[in-house]
């Protein structure tokens, strides 16, 4: 019994084979599986971390915009070029001369000219430099002077950011006259032969409005360091839109506001330095402080995913330099407000 | 009891132990990011809130508001720094400081410097509190169902009347408010008898619904209840005065009777700033009357704090003059679109619009 038992618990050559077979099989199943299933959390957790960077880009961009901090950052002294006194620049402190009282029922806050021909040398329509500009006296000035001051310490994007809505942009400077930089065109090019400076291209002196202004171009600010040492002057500084104008407009064929846009005046920011080798790049960019544009690049697999978004409310340029108090000198000499009547004398 | 087989079992339960890990660590992530992504979205619904604040700052400027003088409930109202005696407002046609709907003045037209009032708009007043639910049907609501928007030739006689002779003309030539002129009843009843079924001029129902409509369903959507609330408050000089710069220091914001501070929420208080607000307001019971619960839901929202300054400055366009023939011209206000340089839409904001807007980056003491 007991050799029958011994030889009933063996197998034969085939069973072995079988058996052999089998157990490779389930282990590879079983490694298969585990394979597959450590890919796909493996893939999960790429996943979950790629939708966390964007959800921090995202984050990021929107305190960005509401800080201007890209622009000029109010806590490092070495990263605020737009305060620098030798150009218009938008960060630079506001000087007393400049009224910031806005209110609409000050007389001398309106502004006093013809909607065409107010050049001073041909008066057939009235000589309006008479009742306003920077050669009268008191509130005959205040227009004037806001106007110039602005200008020529901000700039033109901020002259526009600071300006009520339905504003008038031209004023009448000591001599009478309007200022070049509001009537003539004022062509410059940088080293790339493509940024254009100038303020009213058609080089007449007819009043302007916003709308007018800002028709198929847009007033920018950068702090690209290759574009301020090669003289952009935030005075002037503006890029227009190739497709509406045309070079028959007196337009560089070359430039338009997209390429300003993709290419040379936004600021850039890494939001992943230093990182971990496999973790995916994010990069932030902000143009003019609107065209917000976060991208992740995977260095895995080379993906790439890109999120442009506007912001339609955020800090405006004033907004921000009133949370670093730049205007505090011309707020000091404003005063404080107070009831104006329309019909009151200038 | 078989060696084998029990070996296979060991084997199997582990591989889907180990399955089930990988699975329940899986789920584990997608609950974390989904979590984490609660943090995002109630940033953006506070954004839009904000919108909504700027938006409300703009509407009350013009309309909203009571006049005791006029014999219509709601007046037009001249801005929140009256353009007709450069004093705070709103006030309505005769000049008089608005009222609420219980006809108490909106703040005092005594002192009539915008404060002296308890609540918005005067300044130092408590501040509008708009939790933004959505409702069944809003008052005024308008269906986006189609139907007829009636042309008629008023001029016509016959029974046929198929063209848009004189009719038309009337309808586009700009003089009319609307692209549909008024319709008599003849007219009406000759519309619905004919081809314009649909018309709900003739409608023995129309006035009925009319009303209906605009009284509006003013129920609560439940589902949308709790997520998202705004407030405008419009400050005294102290109070703007006292907001901080980046460094601290105070004194960098100019005050006007048009400055406000609006606070965009997304969550479930309300919009009440504290629970004593709640509790003040009979309100407690939304909270079940327990402070430590508000506090709880306060702990939970996302809340932006903003300052901004209204103008009543409304004109996008302007000024914009180009050629024609060697003359110079004006395009006409709200012409039609064309495709054209020198001729295109001059759109205005009624409301008025902003000279800055600044994110206050620390809770203001007042809002």
């Amino acid at each position: 019994m007991r050799n029958y038992a011994s030889s009933s618990r063996a197998f034969t050559l085939v069973e072995l084979i079988f058996s052999i077979a089998l157990g490779l099989l389930i282990c590879y199943a079983a490694f298969a599986t585990f394979r597959l299933t450590s890919g796909t959390v493996n893939r999960a957790k790429q996943m979950s971390l790629e939708n966390r960077l964007l959800r921090v880009g995202i984050l990021r961009a929107l305190e960005a915009a509401d800080t201007w901090a890209m622009y000029d950052d109010p806590w490092r002294a070495t990263a605020q070029p737009l305060r620098t006194t030798t150009d218009s620049n938008p960060f630079r402190p506001l000087p007393n001369t400049v009224n910031l009282d806005l209110t609409s029922t000050a007389p001398g806050n309106w502004w006093r000219g013809q909607p065409v021909g107010n050049n001073v040398s041909s008066t057939a329509y009235g000589c309006y430099p008479l009742f306003s500009g920077l050669a009268r006296l008191g509130a005959r000035s205040t227009y004037a002077k806001r106007m110039q001051g602005l200008m020529d310490t901000l700039g033109h994007q901020a002259l526009l950011d600071y300006a009520p809505l339905n504003s008038v942009f031209m004023y009448f400077d000591a001599s009478d006259a309007i200022p070049a930089a509001m009537q003539a065109t004022n062509f410059l090019n940088d080293p790339t032969q493509k940024i254009l400076y100038g303020f009213n291209d058609l080089g007449r002196d007819i009043a302007r409005g916003f709308r007018q202004l800002t028709w198929a171009r847009s007033f920018l600010i950068t702090t690209d360091k290759g574009l301020l040492a090669n003289g952009v002057n935030h005075k002037y500084f503006y890029a227009t839109y190739q497709a509406y104008l045309g070079a028959a407009n007196n337009q560089d064929p070359a430039f338009d506001l997209n390429e300003a846009t993709q290419i040379l005046v936004a600021e850039q920011e890494s939001l992943t330095t230093p990182k971990p080798a496999a973790w995916p790049d994010l990069n932030l960019s902000v143009f003019n402080n609107n065209i917000l544009t976060v991208t992740l690049r995977n260095p895995v697999d080379g993906t790439v995913s890109t999120m442009h978004f506007a912001v339609g409310v955020t800090t405006t340029l004033r907004g921000a330099r009133q949370q670093r108090g730049l205007d505090n000198a011309a707020l000091a000499t404003t005063g404080a407000w107070q009831p104006q009547l329309p019909w009151s004398a200038l | 009891m078989n060696a084998r087989a029990g070996s296979i079992l060991i084997i199997v339960a582990g591989l889907t132990a180990i399955i089930a890990g990988l699975c329940l660590s899986l789920l584990a992530f997608t609950r974390v990011d989904r979590e984490e992504a609660v943090v995002l979205r109630q940033e953006v619904q506070a954004r839009i809130m904000i919108y909504a604040a700027m938006d409300y700052v703009q509407e009350t400027s013009r309309i909203g508001w009571h006049d005791p003088a006029s014999t219509g409930p709601v007046v037009d109202t001249y801005g929140w720094i009256d353009v007709r005696d450069g004093r705070p407002g709103p006030k309505g046609p005769d000049g008089r400081v608005v009222t609420n709907s219980d006809g108490t003045p909106v703040f005092s037209p005594v002192a009539d410097d915008g404060t002296g009032g308890s609540f918005f708009p005067a300044v130092g007043g408590r501040a509008a509190r708009c939790p933004m639910h959505l409702l069944q049907r809003p008052p005024s609501a308008v269906s986006p169902a189609q139907v007829t928007n009636p042309v008629v030739d008023a001029g016509a006689t016959t029974a046929k009347r198929t063209g848009f002779n004189a009719g038309w003309a009337k309808a586009i030539n700009y003089t009319e408010p609307g692209s549909a002129p008024a319709v008599s009843a003849t007219d009406a009843a000759f519309m619905k008898s004919v081809d314009y079924p649909k018309s709900p001029l003739a409608d023995a129902d129309a006035t009925r619904i009319a009303a209906a409509w605009r009284i509006g369903d003013q129920r609560p959507v439940m589902s949308t209840m709790g997520q998202a609330w705004f407030r405008v408050y419009r400050p005294t000089p102290a109070q703007v005065q006292a907001l901080p710069a980046f460094d601290g220091t105070t004194k960098s914001i100019r005050w006007t009777p048009a400055v406000f501070i609006l606070a965009g929420g997304a969550g479930g208080t309300l919009g009440y700033q504290t629970y004593a607000e709640a509790v003040a307001d009979g309100r407690g019971d939304a909270f079940q009357n327990d402070p430590a619960f508000f506090d709880q839901v306060r702990a939970r929202e996302r809340i932006l704090w903003y300052a901004c300054e209204w103008s009543p400055a409304a004109n996008v366009d302007s000024l914009h003059f180009y050629t024609v023939d060697s003359n110079w011209a004006w395009p006409s206000t709200n012409a039609p679109m064309i495709v054209s340089n020198n001729q295109r839409q001059q759109n205005r904001s009624f409301g008025g619009s902003f000279l800055w807007i600044q994110r206050l980056m620390t809770e203001p003491k007042s809002w």
